[in-house]
């Protein structure tokens, strides 16, 4: 033990505390979060085509006329008859308003602002190719990104998956594993090049339902998503366990909202997002971590097409 | 944030989470806390990586700030009982482990200030100097100089710790 008394402190301090390792699911919980995001702002950029044989489950639907009746034709007879809970009989409402709104903004050029983290960003996605533009406005932060060659997935793509629920889901999870392990992978390469002991964060080990979660509420965030798949992402999550729905709600901006929302416990953080019941648009979503504390929200504000390219709307 | 952006973000977690978390438990003397705290940090330098120059030094001030503000608000709250842990000499016997060091250590700071404590973690964990201290802090270098020898002092008699810096006094070292 050292002589003086700061060095007593010192190494005190030391000892008692290198034991102590951050939360694999903390770290990961705000790796993942930054992730996610960026895999939004890039609007879901890697497409996987074809479903992929998954473990979809089949909701027979057994409620009153007005709600959807989802295709039985993929294992219906071994699917157990299920009554519609009213999380379920929510989320086809929000199913109906979709399919029943107008088709996506006319023009080549679709405009997206969003509200993030208190900075303004407005991408700008052209429908044909995917290339994504992105302008930001705010304190310290860049005022344009470099564009984003395929930064999306076109109109064409999205109009190409299936709308069947249960073939859908097994698209998005397929789609959502290999991001997943095309993200670590990327990290992993980048880490071993830059320095000499990679410590990649424990990537969170989610379950399928985490995942299908995931890439359904990301892809709605997507303007390019039409009205047909639209309707279809919400009765995935009317048939992915854990969902929760809150009508009444209201979104960060006091937009009434149906708030959608699911724990996700490998990475303690609640994913919620708000709904606009009368459109099945897509108004905010919110991550929140054990505890109560908001850690970032995104606000959507509008979705506008242009014939031709756009300016910088801060006039960068 | 873009994706080289969010990449160096997870590199710069991933390799000093650990020691960010170590620096929470010591500032605020409760690893429930501490948790917290280092959450809350690093949502605060992912929202503003882009505009941070020294990731490491942005946390330091962002968790003072934020166990500050932290203490503020516990101070409007009905005031908790400090237990304090009156273990016997932790060398005494066989090897002590960290494990069993650090309820006297948390116990012990968990009488400082703040301020005090903040002063101490920073001088003698993270090893800055008094200069450095003093501009993170926003104090000057002779408060900083003479807030750590009050505060070793007082470290120095609080009951977990007393043994061990008795036991230092015998074996005819130096302060």
């Amino acid at each position: 033990m050292p002589g003086t008394d700061e060095d007593i402190v010192r190494e005190l301090m030391s000892r008692s505390t290198d034991d102590l390792y951050a939360s694999s699911a903390v770290t990961a919980g705000i790796v993942r979060r930054l992730r996610r995001r960026r895999l939004r702002n890039r609007a879901l950029g890697a497409v996987v085509t074809g479903a992929a044989a998954g473990t979809a489950l089949a909701v027979v639907v057994s409620a009153p006329g007005g709600v959807p009746r989802p295709a039985a034709r993929h294992s219906a007879s071994a699917a157990p008859a299920l009554r519609l809970t009213a999380a379920q009989t929510t989320l086809y409402r929000l199913s109906s308003a979709a399919a029943a709104t107008a088709a996506r903004s006319a023009g080549r050029y679709v405009e997206m602002t969003e509200k993030q983290d208190g900075y303004d960003r407005t991408s700008i996605i052209d429908s044909l190719t995917g290339d994504t533009w992105t302008y930001q406005r705010g304190a310290g932060i860049p005022a344009e990104l470099p564009v984003d060659r395929h930064g999306s997935p076109t109109e064409a793509e999205f109009d190409a998956m299936p709308t069947d629920p249960s073939a859908l889901r097994a698209l998005l999870l397929t789609q959502s594993k290999q991001q997943q392990a095309q993200a670590i992978a990327e990290e992993e390469r980048i880490m071993a090049e830059h320095r000499k002991k990679a410590a990649v964060p424990t990537p969170v080990n989610l379950s399928d339902d985490d995942y299908v979660f995931d890439q359904a509420t990301t892809m709605l965030w997507n303007p390019l998503v039409g009205p047909a798949l639209r309707s279809a992402l919400y009765k995935v999550l009317a048939s992915t366990p854990g969902v929760q729905v809150r009508t009444g709600a209201r979104d960060g901006l006091g937009r009434p909202a149906v708030e959608i929302s699911r724990y996700e416990s490998a990475a303690s953080v609640n994913e919620e997002t708000f709904e606009d019941l009368r459109t099945g648009a897509v108004l905010e979503t919110a991550f929140v971590y054990r505890g109560d504390t908001p850690e970032g929200t995104d606000l959507y504000l509008s979705v506008t097409g242009h014939r031709t390219l756009p300016p910088d709307p801060y006039g960068g | 944030m873009d994706s080289r952006q969010a990449r160096a973000f997870e590199g710069f977690v991933s390799e000093s989470g650990d020691a960010l978390l170590r620096m929470a438990t010591l500032l605020t003397s409760d690893p429930g806390t501490a948790e917290d705290v280092y959450q809350e940090t690093l949502q605060r330098l992912a929202m503003r990586w882009s505009r941070v120059g020294n990731p490491r030094a942005f946390c330091r001030r962002v968790m003072h700030n934020v166990v500050i503000d932290r203490a503020r608000a516990r101070q409007r709250r009905p005031r908790e009982l400090l237990v304090a842990h009156d273990r016997s000499d932790p060398r005494s016997g066989d090897p002590v482990t960290g494990v069993e060091l650090r309820p006297a250590l948390l116990a012990a700071l968990g009488t400082l200030t703040a301020q005090q404590r903040a002063i101490v973690v920073l001088r003698y964990f993270e090893d800055l100097s008094e200069n450095e201290v003093a501009d993170l802090l926003g104090v000057s270098a002779g408060t900083v100089k003479s807030t750590a020898s009050r505060a070793v002092a007082q470290l120095r008699v609080q009951p977990g710790l007393i043994a061990l810096f008795a036991a230092a006094d015998t074996t005819g070292t130096t302060r």
